[in-house]
């Protein structure tokens, strides 16, 4: 880098979290905006957007811009840095009437569960009046520009980042009050007359001269940090601080005086004087009046013409996506993706038998395991069960059924899933037994059982057995998907009463009906669901969508659904649920130095001589003793305590349930560490399948190749178990609520599953927080 | 009554106005802009206030010197510096003009001199601890690795609490100079307190949703 003024350019200094903050703030309100443009066009007009963008951009340059990485070297950055923050951003993002788009931004269900409660509540309505004032928004604006600027505050900023971040925070807060009586942004009403705004600006504006000018005017360095950095050339402390100073006083007042002097003229012109007769409370769109905005006469009438909005018919539907939506629904779509993975896999089992035996050189031992079980937890959180959309081995199995007679029932005895809990349990004992992520040819084998067991199964079997009752991954990703934000349902249920030919789940000619016999419109969640779409297909009316739903709605209810009945009476579904919750922590805990240790230090103990051994003591209580143990207590305490009736196993059957948002938050909080610390590793392995083929085009293997560090993973992690912690309360206590006699003893039937669900939480965070054995990587 | 429904019926008084029907359920009275948009800038607010994980480079001067043609200023931020990762810069200065010095080569080389009895040893996130710390003895400082691109830069990961005598050297053309110095480097922090306001959410999350409740009861 050889200029100087490039460098000073490219100083940016992305911060991720403030960014991601401001983006999401963007997303709501344009969300909003687009709804509420299409109704009332006049009120959200494109400019209103483009203010709204103007002040989010303005916050993002204050904190990432060169003006943040040089604001500890030079006093004038640092004051146009708090310029932006107090005086320009404000008032263009309250331009922008932010009030409904930001309320018709937000999805539905926080509007709905967390925000109207507050807003219906009179001691924060009458905090928001008191907020609002002109008096206090004054006090406080004047309160926040002297005190931070005070030389001890200034400085403590200086030398503690979260001071300094608090000081930003307090700048944009108050300059977002101190501009609400001025810009009175609509629907909101006015607390002064229009004239009681024009001495209000000026006298914020004596104080700013006052300030500014003792900048200006000192003759000692008031900060003394700014005394003790590198000075640039032709610059000094002194006169650094003079010429902030004067980027305060003389562009600061322009920012008051150009409101007041329009509202000065509006109070004075012949029209206004005539319409204020009319409005003495005045008119609070005066301001964007005055800036020639077309803006509605006041905010009663604005709410009026709110009132004519017209609601939008539905919720998202993945499948009413146009071109999208058709061409996930086309079977050739799913068998062509399905085609892929199955090609896929048979090369992962070519590799993983004839490769090297070295995990993280093989693709047995890094697709599998590290990206695939990644992508499908986060592609189950983000959307729904599309993995098991397009799995391989129904491919093969549909294959097979063509072969195959498929014409014997399921025994009844064993339509449970109680087979499936034991393959889940053996599966994840045998995964640190066996140490089979670093195992290729282990890995090839199962493979290669999953595809022979799916090709028996349902070869012989009618229906969908193999992923209803025997599949271990199925049951993950049905557990998972309990908290998917989309589901497969009826668009309908009014068409779905009419309906006389059930083709969802009988089928018709053309298309099969559901094979996991879960009908439309007695199914709830996603439990049992493979999102195969035989029922959208089959669906005379086209009634069936993949609709957004609020993620575990369904958990806390126990109304009969089709082909899984009801949750207080399935055992087996509840133990599921178990093995996969504590599976969660059990698996991730084990790869942690801590428990490695543990267990090195119990086989001596024990005198074990196999690993094995010692697993399957560990996962035996993990997964079996300490599940039976809380799960029972929990219930009985909860029973006792909360005067509930029914017996501990229906009581456990229906709370077990809603551990599940938890377990999932832990499985992606484990999962996303695999997957992107080692997202780079298949690209060595690839090159060296290549080279193995004589295939010379991509280059000798690069297995030096490390994926760059994340420093916000651990963030991520975190948050996942906080989101999981409070969707597992939440449906505790719903659940509770609905089973209890009052709300008193709900508390009390909830407190020992609360509990539990806390100690799981602060067991996750404590996971996280150890040293990770780094597998599927070469070290 | 579907989604996106914002409908404020007519009333013949001003009161009447005031009802709201929001998602197909009335609420008591027009729900308070103020809350509103406040509730949205508290959240805009606390996104801001999380930690961000790049550090800004500058911070505190740890040593300043002139040295032959140079004048060469040392950071660390945090500017109380702990164990663990700590952003070193340098800034480098025509000792004659204080025009920046934009095309040296500058190492760092960190030794520690007195390492705390029973101290704490520095806590990476685990996803961290697959980069390899690097070598101590010779730490490049480049204008990549620091935000400020008039500065020389680099995350350097300091094991343990104490003094580190640092020593920068510096090469342009066939002038080369070296800085050095002591730096207190004190105890880390505790990893958790990294992280607070990721703990500190569920309990506001919960503490809100009891008020809610309260709320509703009353």
């Amino acid at each position: 880098m050889e200029d100087a003024a490039d460098a000073i350019i490219e100083s940016w200094s992305i911060q991720f979290w403030p960014t991601v903050g401001l983006i999401l703030f963007a997303v709501i309100y344009f969300r909003g905006w687009l709804k509420l443009r299409k109704q009332v066009p006049h009120r959200f007009d494109g400019w209103r957007l483009a203010s709204f963008l103007g002040g989010v951009g303005i916050v993002f340059l204050a904190l990432n811009s060169p003006l943040d990485t040089f604001s500890n070297l030079l006093l004038q950055a640092h004051m146009i840095q708090h310029l932006l923050l107090m005086m320009i951003a404000p008032p263009l993002l309250l331009l922008a009437n932010p009030f409904l788009p930001l309320l018709t931004g937000l999805p539905r269900p926080i509007v709905r569960e967390v925000i109207r409660p507050f807003l219906v509540w009179n001691a924060c309505k009458r905090f928001g009046r008191w907020l609002t004032r002109p008096k206090v928004t004054w006090i406080l604006f004047v309160v926040m520009t002297l005190g931070w600027h005070a030389p001890p505050l200034y400085e403590l900023t200086l030398r503690s980042p979260t001071w300094h971040i608090v000081e930003h925070a307090c700048f944009l807060g108050s300059g977002t009050l101190f501009w609400w009586p001025v810009i009175q942004p609509w629907p909101s009403r006015p607390q002064w007359p229009e004239w009681a705004i024009i001495p209000y600006l000026l006298l914020a504006d004596v104080q700013n001269t006052v300030l500014s000018a003792f900048l200006t005017f000192s003759d000692r360095v008031l900060y003394p940090t700014y005394g003790l950095v590198p000075q640039f050339p032709g610059m000094n402390p002194l006169s650094d601080q003079h010429a902030a100073g004067a980027i305060m006083w003389v562009p600061g007042s322009i920012f008051y005086l150009i409101p007041a002097g329009i509202l000065a003229m509006r109070f004075l012109s012949p029209r206004r004087r005539i319409s204020g007769r009319r409005s003495p409370a005045g008119d609070p769109t005066l301001f964007s009046r005055a800036h020639g905005m077309n803006a509605g006469p006041n905010p009663i009438r604005g709410a009026r013409v709110a009132a004519r909005v017209k609601p939008s018919s539905v919720a998202l539907d993945l499948l009413a996506l146009g071109f999208f939506g058709r061409l996930i629904r086309s079977l050739a779509f799913r068998r062509v993706v399905q085609g892929i993975l199955f090609g896929l896999a048979i090369l992962i089992v070519c590799d993983g038998l004839f490769g090297p035996q070295i995990g993280p050189m093989n693709l047995a031992g890094t697709l599998p395991w590290t990206h695939w079980r990644g992508l499908s937890v986060l592609a189950l959180l983000a959307f729904g069960n599309f993995f098991c959309f397009a799995c391989p081995f129904t491919f093969a199995r549909d294959l097979g059924r063509r072969i195959l007679p498929a014409k014997r029932q399921w025994p009844r005895w064993l339509r449970t899933k109680w087979v499936s809990v034991g393959l889940l349990a053996i599966y994840l004992w045998s995964y640190e037994a066996f140490s089979l992520w670093n195992s290729p040819w282990l890995t090839a084998w199962i493979i290669i059982g999953y595809f022979v067991a799916a090709i028996v199964v349902d070869g012989f079997f009618r229906g969908a057995s193999f992923c209803k009752y025997v599949c271990p991954i199925g049951q993950f990703h049905f557990v998972q998907s309990l908290v998917s934000p989309f589901e497969v349902k009826t668009r309908d249920l009014d068409v779905c009463r009419s309906c006389k030919s059930f083709d969802c789940i009988r089928g018709n000619e053309q298309q099969r009906g559901c094979e996991l016999r879960l009908f439309q419109p007695k199914k709830e969640s996603n439990l049992d669901c493979t999102f195969c779409l035989d029922c959208a297909r089959a669906c005379p009316h086209d009634n069936v969508g993949i609709i957004a739903v609020t993620p575990g709605h369904t958990l806390a209810q126990d109304h009969f659904r089709s082909s899984i009945g009801r949750f207080a009476e399935r055992t087996d579904l509840a133990a599921l649920v178990l093995v996969l919750v504590f599976g969660a922590f059990v698996n991730a805990a084990s790869m942690t130095l801590p428990v490695e240790n543990a267990l090195s230090f119990s086989r001596l103990t024990l005198d074990l001589i196999s690993r094995p051994a010692i697993l399957l003591l560990f996962f035996s209580v993990a997964l079996g003793v300490l599940p039976l143990v809380t799960i029972g207590g929990c219930a009985l305490a909860s029973r006792r305590f909360g005067s509930i009736t029914g017996t501990a196993r229906a009581i456990s059957c229906r709370f077990a349930m809603t551990l599940a948002p938890l377990g999932a938050a832990m499985w992606l909080a484990h999962f996303g560490f695999h997957l992107f610390t080692a997202l780079l590793t298949p690209i060595p392995v690839v090159q060296r399948l290549f080279l193995d083929l004589h295939i010379a085009a991509a280059g000798s293997p690069w297995w030096s190749l490390r994926t760059p560090a994340i420093p916000q993973l651990l963030d991520f992690q975190c948050l996942a178990l906080d989101l999981g912690l409070l969707v597992s309360l939440y449906f505790a206590f719903k659940t509770s609520v609905n089973l209890a006699a009052n709300k008193q003893k709900a508390v009390a039937a909830f407190l020992p599953w609360g509990i539990l669900i806390s100690l799981l939480y602060v067991s996750g965070i404590w996971i996280v927080f150890q040293p990770m054995e780094m597998r599927g990587m070469l070290h | 009554m579907t989604n996106d429904k914002l409908k404020i019926p007519h009333g013949g008084s001003c009161c009447a106005s005031r009802f709201v029907v929001f998602e197909g359920q009335f609420l008591t009275a027009r729900p308070s802009p103020f809350v509103i948009c406040h509730l949205s800038f508290v959240i805009l607010l606390i996104s801001l206030c999380l930690p961000g994980n790049a550090f800004g480079d500058g911070g505190s001067v740890q040593v300043h010197s002139v040295s032959g043609p140079f004048e060469i200023t040392l950071f660390a931020e945090p500017p109380l510096p702990r164990a663990g990762q700590i952003d070193f810069s340098a800034l480098i200065q025509d000792a004659k003009s204080s025009q920046p010095v934009m095309d040296a080569a500058v190492t760092l080389a960190l030794t520690p001199v007195k390492v705390h009895q029973n101290a704490q040893p520095a806590w990476y996130p685990p996803s961290c601890a697959v980069s390899a710390p690097a070598d101590l003895a010779a730490v490049p400082l480049l204008h990549s690795g620091a935000s400020n691109r008039l500065l020389y830069g680099a995350m350097v990961e300091i094991p343990a609490a104490g003094v580190w005598h640092v020593r920068a050297e510096i090469q342009r053309g066939d002038e080369h100079v070296s800085v050095e110095g002591n730096v207190d480097i004190a105890d880390p922090f505790p990893p958790i307190a990294s992280y607070w306001p990721l703990f500190l959410f569920p309990a506001v999350a919960i503490g809100l949703y009891v008020l809610r409740e309260q709320i509703q009861r009353a």
